[in-house]
């Protein structure tokens, strides 16, 4: 079902070269807005309709992966779309932009070769009211218009005294699991199709960043996410500080890797206490469970807060760790990762447990780079993406963390990345415990705190969180506000491959151990 | 591989502690709950930097007359000491305290007038 204004025929535009039909389009940008650093970002002016040829024209466009696609409405009465792409042959990322008039159409980039483009253009929809002509399914995305099927044809009402039954689950569930709905459609065990609603935990989050004032924003943006508020913060700092042009010096970045390695080995020792729980082997959930509080205690002392909340500032950290600090970090950290090394193999060879977990929600290595899905769940189907190897931030530049990619596309392939990584994080730790207590002390720069923002231009930031990139685009107006402030978590990137790979070769009781193999968080998505 | 796990587990022993029956002590610099130290609270500026800086609006002025007070409200701190950094007095600070259960919203109120106002 297309919105009437998608039909071609009646679309408001105007004929340009070779009677081709354009859309709805204001002008191309043609690169108005400046760009902070753009050695990491480059950003194009570009019709539409010309986005796919223009990355068919990318050299290496094998490598190129969709990252984000967003409108932002302008006080004129516009709406800019930018399309960003990773392109991690160079390092670098590729934003097009084009300008088309509000509650108007375009192209949707589904139909152009982004099929990962889905979701995001009916988030649009949603949210801005333009239209994508060519959308397999032009509905909101939004909570209460419209449901996330696989298939949503295939979702129709059910015909009475049929075989067919409807679980629903959610949104208020049993423990400290987040408000998320699915309708779960089974034949006898199979389940046939799923309907994902997500939006319950959505608080405006964008809208709240470009509003307050700005050097607070990583204390916004580190609670989008409470176990991914390291990453988030960074992603923000590092969007302002690239809009400042502010240096960060060496030992704060190297803090701020510290900083995103405990929350990451605390995530992925939570991870799998939540998958061993879900298969029922307690014994190693609560084992897990003592590892990840171990960590959550040690970020009690050494940052005041048990989820790292406040360590990252822009233009560098908010407080320095002292020797006294960093014996504590390799103290704690060490016998953890011994820990969790033991029950690396315990898991590996616990048979009730990886039966339940091999061939399980099983994400094709196709499908993965269909959904551009990203963070262990995309290493986990073969796709090698990392943003800490792909676009370095912070100080892993000189750390370069091995990337753990499998080719199962399993529960169990998605387990085994996030224990391989848990362990990787664990040693990274270490190493930057060492590196710290060699690198020069903070030194006393003006806090930029005090500056305005340049206007009319973009800062782009992120970073890589255990569930995945987090993504942070900020942009100025002409008198130096934040007129738009756009996040892309790695949830959000991975839900939408999740609600494809359940339905099909998988049971109902298969349902909680493949969402619990994602890992994925409702507030990160929902923003 | 149970035997493995039953083993693995009798040997951890037990870790939970007895919390709330013996009371635990957070760590020193973990950020708990703010304290509004009355006498050094002078409500100044307009608003007062501590309100700026405050995202979740826990700290606010009630202006009734000519009588200005510093509102605090604990339901809706979320501890992240912004305000600390901010009062120019030394007026705020961050406890480790985390024990914030109260039997009434009203309760979890702090409302501080500047001094030499406490008398009317």
């Amino acid at each position: 079902m297309l919105h009437p204004d998608a039909d071609p025929a009646r679309v408001r535009g105007h004929s340009r070269g070779g009677g081709a039909t354009s859309f709805s389009r204001i002008e191309p940008l043609a690169g108005a807005i400046p760009v902070s650093a753009t050695a990491e970002l480059e950003l194009e002016g570009l019709a539409i309709a010309e986005w796919p040829d223009r990355v068919r024209r990318q050299t290496h466009r094998e490598s190129v992966m969709f990252a984000d696609l967003f409108g932002t409405a302008d006080p004129d009465g516009g709406v800019s779309l930018t399309l960003l792409l990773s392109l991690p042959d160079g390092g670098r990322w590729l934003a097009l932009r084009d300008r088309i008039e509000a509650e108007s159409t375009y192209p949707s980039l589904v139909a152009g070769g982004f099929p990962a483009a889905e979701w995001y253009e009916r988030e649009m929809l949603g949210s801005l009211g333009i239209h994508p002509v060519g959308h397999p399914h032009p509905e909101s995305l939004l909570r209460g218009a419209a449901l996330a099927s696989a298939d949503m044809a295939r979702f129709a009402p059910l015909p009475a005294g049929g075989h067919v039954v409807d679980f629903p689950l959610g949104p208020v569930r049993s423990g400290i699991v987040e408000s998320g709905h699915y309708g779960i459609r089974t034949v006898g065990e199979e389940i046939v199709d799923l309907r994902l609603q997500l939006g319950f935990k959505h608080r405006g989050v964008e809208q709240m960043l470009a509003a307050v004032a700005w050097p607070l924003a990583p204390r916004v943006a580190e609670r989008i996410s409470g176990t991914d508020g390291v990453a988030h913060s960074m992603a923000a700092a590092g969007a302002l500080e690239r809009l400042l042009g502010v240096d960060v010096p060496l030992r704060a970045r190297q803090l701020r890797s510290l900083f995103g390695e405990l929350e990451r080995l605390y995530n992925h020792a939570g991870y799998q206490a939540d998958l061993c729980g879900a298969t029922g082997l307690a014994v190693a959930q609560a084992q897990f469970d003592i590892l990840k509080e171990q960590i959550l205690r040690l970020a009690a002392r050494i940052a005041g807060h048990r989820y790292l909340f406040g360590t990252i500032v822009v233009g560098g950290v908010a407080d320095d760790l002292d020797d006294a600090a960093l014996n504590d970090v390799r103290d704690t950290v060490r016998p953890v990762r011994d820990a969790f090394e033991a029950l690396i193999d315990l898991v590996a060879t616990s048979s009730s447990h990886q039966d339940r977990l091999q061939t399980t929600g099983r994400l094709t290595l196709e499908e993965a780079t269909r959904y551009a899905v990203v963070g262990p769940v995309a290493r986990a189907s073969g796709l090698a993406v990392d943003a800490r190897r792909d676009h370095p931030y912070a100080a892993y530049d000189a750390l370069r963390p091995t990337l753990h990619v499998v080719d199962g596309g399993d529960a169990a392939a998605r387990s085994q990345v996030r224990l391989e990584e848990g362990l990787a994080s664990a040693d990274l730790v270490l190493d930057l415990v060492e590196e710290l207590r060699e690198s020069a002390p903070l030194p006393a720069l003006p806090s930029p705190a005090s500056r305005t923002l340049p206007g009319d231009t973009v800062g782009f930031g992120w970073a890589e969180g255990a569930r995945g990139t987090e993504l942070h685009w900020v942009e100025t107006d002409r008198a130096g506000a934040i007129g738009r402030y756009r996040v892309r978590s790695a949830s959000f990137a991975c839900w939408q491959a999740f609600a494809r790979c359940v339905p099909g070769d998988n049971i109902l009781t298969d349902f909680p151990i493949i969402e619990q193999s994602f890992g994925l968080s409702f507030a990160g998505s929902d923003r | 591989m149970q035997l493995t796990w039953l083993w693995r587990g009798l040997r951890t022993g037990v870790l939970t502690t007895r919390y709330p029956r013996r009371p635990e002590r957070m760590p020193d610099g973990w950020r708990g709950t703010a304290v509004l130290q009355r006498d050094q609270c002078v409500v100044e500026g307009a608003p007062p930097s501590c309100v700026t800086v405050c995202l979740p609006r826990a700290l606010s002025v009630e202006e009734t007359g000519g009588d200005r007070r510093l509102r605090l409200d604990h339901a809706a701190c979320i501890a992240c000491g912004l305000c600390v950094a901010a009062c120019p007095r030394g007026a705020l600070s961050i406890s480790n305290e985390f024990e914030l259960a109260a039997s009434s919203r009203a309760r979890l109120i702090s409302e501080h007038r500047p001094k030499g106002d406490r008398a009317a």
